[in-house]
């Protein structure tokens, strides 16, 4: 007897209904699946077996294949248990199901025991389910949370095959699990910018990061607290719009990284070591997976030493800081994950980390230097806009500082400002003002004259270069938008200056 | 001046130095009957053992030697043996005097007063400043100023000398033809033009480590003086003072902040003893022919280092003064706000009031 059920499976931030086709024969006993299975697919009629048989049903005897259609897209990961043993038990005429299941869409992997575990990527598939005019997935218990996100879907949680089978006998049975409210998450609440004795101008600094999703660099000495300013740059990015948590929701979904949250409305910051490899930062694999740095869509990717990281990973985020999306091809198909995010970077000033330092003497040549920010490319530099400067405080000195602004502060002149920015800027297809070039700076930043001929008269003399002068008016322009200022004035010029590196 | 070749030869030749080079002569007659003498011969010379025997034979080589007065010709290289009248009388007494030296550039530096002025290279701001300062108004004082064309101290000593026209005598621990460190191309230009390089190294040799503290007992056995302007602990400037004590010669040195450790060494020099220098007379003093000189020629302002700008209102302005401040101080004490400190911060800077340092720290021009 033959039987059809339905269920999906994703390549990169797109989900794709596959057809479950399965039939069974005389013949001697066996299991084959056609339609591109890759291993993980394959083994699944182990699973299946087990999970009927300790299910209390029964595993026929017969020759049975399982057809995935269509079978030209090559078909990974371990979601088709569920669906595959549906359609057994229904070719077996185990199951009769009281309603069609045409518009029934099932997504599952298998215990030995017939659990049903967890699975990747839920959210995309149900978007794409729904698109393709899917009214119901039966899916895992614990994905339950995250596809209800998507509107105007009955989303059907169940733990086992038990389940599953009841709810198609007996629809009317089912007991939509309460939803249990997440209470609004704000992970590294407990960090907070006022934590930092001292280091305003790094404040400052990440304020108007903050602001203007302008990429920033931190130079210091060892101890200085670079990575302590990092992780507090969440505290003060504003939280997600709709539009924007679907998307960062739908990538952490299939990276299988959004434990247990329905969605994600706070910026995520990610920090990877300096030892990952390109593959895992941008995104790879045989059918490509999200790297770090469509993890940090929409937030924080920050590179703490930066000068560690080889040159070969350093290099491939050129292209996505550029474009905001990261496009990974292979042979069968090419994928695009978005990567807009904020890059915070790290650095000692030197190899030995104490040049420039007023209490210990650095032992590298001017050289040594050279060479270690030699390992960051021009081309990565020049995108980043900030450059800051930071020096240890001393101990003693520690008591004396104060803790300055608070994370809650910033974070409203910050929202602000990217009011400011969304609204001048949206007829562009922009939302912020690190993505201006000099043509849009021209018309759109309204720099007065005397600022212009302030920069003009002084970027010479410090030594600036003309990629170095656009940072400049960019930052500028981000200073002017938290101070709600129209126009860009000579103030904010002369501030803009001081965030570069004194070599 | 008629080179003598094989002179240039024998003191080319590595583990042989001033010492051997003279008895081997002494002995001889001439550089060029070393070069004709026989194993035999040279078994009699007094401190002449086989191993040095070896080293002359391998030495000795017509093709080699003519490549050397080669690279002398075309890199305008001169030399001058212990035995000429240009050799700088001061050098001749230390211990080790190379009997041959190398140099390039105005031979008349060396007939004046020299006064070494050397220090770290990874100096300071403050350091640099000093280094500069003085050597500007010593050579104003008509000295000629001595140091060692390495980073740091020593090349903003000679820019000093330079800057006021004064003359400059740049002991090097590599051959002539070497431009060591890479960053002073410009410098060593400069210096061969209106002061003088000097070696005791022929031309080709790399800049070794131990050629350095050779070299120093060269800066301190050409000068009068070594001012010490910036050392840490174990900064090879205070081997230049140790042989500057042997040598007897005048140790100055200028003292630094105590939590520095760049001044580290200069302030235990002190401790042992060494004159203080907070003024150029303090130096001068020392030579009562130099004040005298000075006397002559006043002119350009004599302060070391200014105290603060002190023409200003301006209350962030005289927050900054000649120590490094760092922005927070700044920020704390002025009571400003962020933004408005590093607007005003970028105007002083452009007006060329302060300097902005590593780490922002600032300081007063």
């Amino acid at each position: 007897m033959l039987s059809k059920v339905y269920s999906c499976c994703f390549f990169g931030m797109d989900g794709y209904c596959v057809e479950i086709e399965t039939f069974i024969s005389n013949g001697l006993p066996s299991c084959q699946i056609v339609g591109l299975p890759d291993a993980a697919v394959n083994e699944s009629k182990e699973r299946v077996r087990s999970a009927i048989k300790n299910s209390g049903m029964e595993f026929p005897l017969k020759r049975i294949t399982v057809n995935m259609a269509p079978a030209d897209i090559r078909k990974e990961g371990a979601f088709y248990d569920l669906p595959i043993a549906v359609g057994i038990l229904l070719s077996s005429g185990q199951v009769t199901p009281v309603f069609p299941l045409e518009d029934t869409a099932i997504i599952g992997e298998l215990s030995l025991g017939g659990e049903v575990k967890k699975v990747k990527g839920v959210l995309t598939m149900a978007i794409a389910l729904k698109e393709l005019g899917f009214s119901r997935i039966i899916l895992p218990r614990d994905n339950a949370e995250e596809a209800s996100i998507v509107e105007g879907m009955e989303i059907i949680g169940i733990k086992s095959l038990d389940e599953a089978v009841e709810y198609l006998k007996a629809p009317e049975k089912y007991r939509r699990p309460e939803r249990n409210e997440h209470p609004p998450e704000a992970p590294g609440a407990e960090l907070d910018l006022s934590d930092i004795r001292g280091q305003e101008n790094a404040k400052r600094a990440l304020e108007i990061a903050a602001a203007g999703m302008h990429n920033i660099i931190l130079i210091g000495p060892p101890g200085s607290g670079k990575t302590m300013l990092a992780r507090r740059l969440p505290t003060i990015l504003p939280d997600l719009k709709e539009e924007q948590a679907l998307e960062v929701t739908k990538i952490y979904s299939i990276a299988g990284k959004l434990e247990g949250k329905s969605i994600i409305r706070v910026p995520p910051f990610r920090a990877p070591h300096h030892t990952i490899s390109a593959a895992s930062l941008v995104g790879g694999g045989t059918i490509p997976r999200p790297g770090e740095i469509s993890l940090a869509h929409q937030g924080v990717l920050f590179l703490d030493e930066l000068p560690e990281f080889s040159r070969r990973v350093l290099e491939a985020l050129r292209q996505p800081v550029e474009n905001e999306v990261i496009t990974v091809s292979r042979v069968n198909a090419t994928f695009s994950f978005p990567a807009k995010f904020l890059l915070a970077a790290s650095a000692n000033p030197c190899p030995c980390g104490y040049y420039g330092d007023h209490t210990r003497e650095c032992r590298c040549s001017p050289r040594d230097i050279q060479k270690y920010f030699g390992r960051i490319s021009g081309p990565l530099m020049d995108r980043i806009d900030l450059q800051v400067e930071i020096s240890r405080v001393p101990v003693q000195d520690l008591d004396r500082r104060k803790g300055g602004v608070t994370s809650a502060e910033v974070k409203e002149r910050v929202i602000k400002a990217r009011e400011i920015q969304y609204n001048r800027l949206k007829g562009k297809g922009l939302m912020y003002n690190s993505q201006l070039s000099i043509k849009d700076i021209e018309q759109k930043c309204n720099v007065s004259a005397k600022a212009m001929d302030f920069l003009n008269s002084t970027y010479r003399r410090l030594g600036l270069s003309a990629r170095g002068y656009v940072k400049v008016l960019k930052i500028a322009r981000t200073i002017a938008d938290l101070e709600e200022r129209g126009g860009v004035e000579m103030e904010d010029v002369a501030e803009a200056l001081q965030y570069r590196i004194t070599s | 001046m008629e080179q003598d070749k094989y002179l240039i030869w024998l003191s080319g030749i590595r583990n042989i130095g001033g010492i051997r080079v003279k008895r081997l002569i002494e002995h001889f007659g001439s550089a060029k009957s070393v070069w004709e003498a026989g194993r035999e011969d040279l078994e009699k010379v007094k401190g002449i053992d086989r191993g040095v025997i070896r080293q002359i034979f391998a030495h000795k080589s017509e093709a080699r030697l003519e490549h050397c007065l080669y690279s002398l010709e075309r890199h305008n290289i001169s030399t001058i043996p212990i035995t000429s009248a240009y050799y700088p009388a001061l050098l001749k007494e230390i211990y080790n005097p190379p009997y041959l030296l190398y140099v390039k550039g105005d031979m008349k530096a060396l007939e004046g007063n020299c006064i070494a002025i050397v220090g770290s290279r990874n100096a300071s701001y403050y350091g640099k400043k000093v280094a500069f300062k003085l050597a500007e108004q010593l050579a104003r004082a008509g000295f000629n100023i001595v140091s060692g064309f390495a980073r740091g101290i020593d090349s903003y000593a000679h820019k000093g000398a330079l800057a006021v026209g004064g003359k400059t005598i740049a002991v090097m621990g590599n051959g002539l033809d070497v431009v060591y460190p890479r960053e002073n191309y410009q410098l060593m230009k400069e210096i061969s033009g209106s002061g003088l390089l000097l070696s005791e190294y022929p031309p080709g040799t790399s800049p070794l480590r131990g050629n350095f503290p050779a070299r120093n007992r060269l800066i301190s056995g050409l000068s009068l003086g070594v001012v010490v302007v910036e050392a840490s602990e174990r900064s090879g400037a205070l081997i230049t003072a140790d042989f500057a004590l042997e040598q007897n010669r005048e140790v100055f040195a200028v003292p630094g902040n105590i939590n520095s450790a760049t001044s580290a060494g200069t302030n235990n020099l002190i401790k042992q003893g060494a004159k203080i220098v907070n003024r150029v007379e303090d130096i001068l003093e020392e030579f009562p022919f130099a004040m005298l000189q000075s006397r002559e020629k006043k002119g350009g302002d004599n302060g070391l280092i200014g105290v603060g700008t002190g023409k200003t209102e301006d209350k962030v302005l005289r927050l900054i003064g000649q120590q490094p401040v760092h922005i927070d101080d700044l920020l704390s004490e002025s009571g400003l706000r962020i933004n408005q400190l590093n607007a005003l911060l970028t105007h002083y800077e452009v007006e060329g009031l302060i300097q902005r340092l590593p780490g922002n720290y600032f300081v007063a021009r």
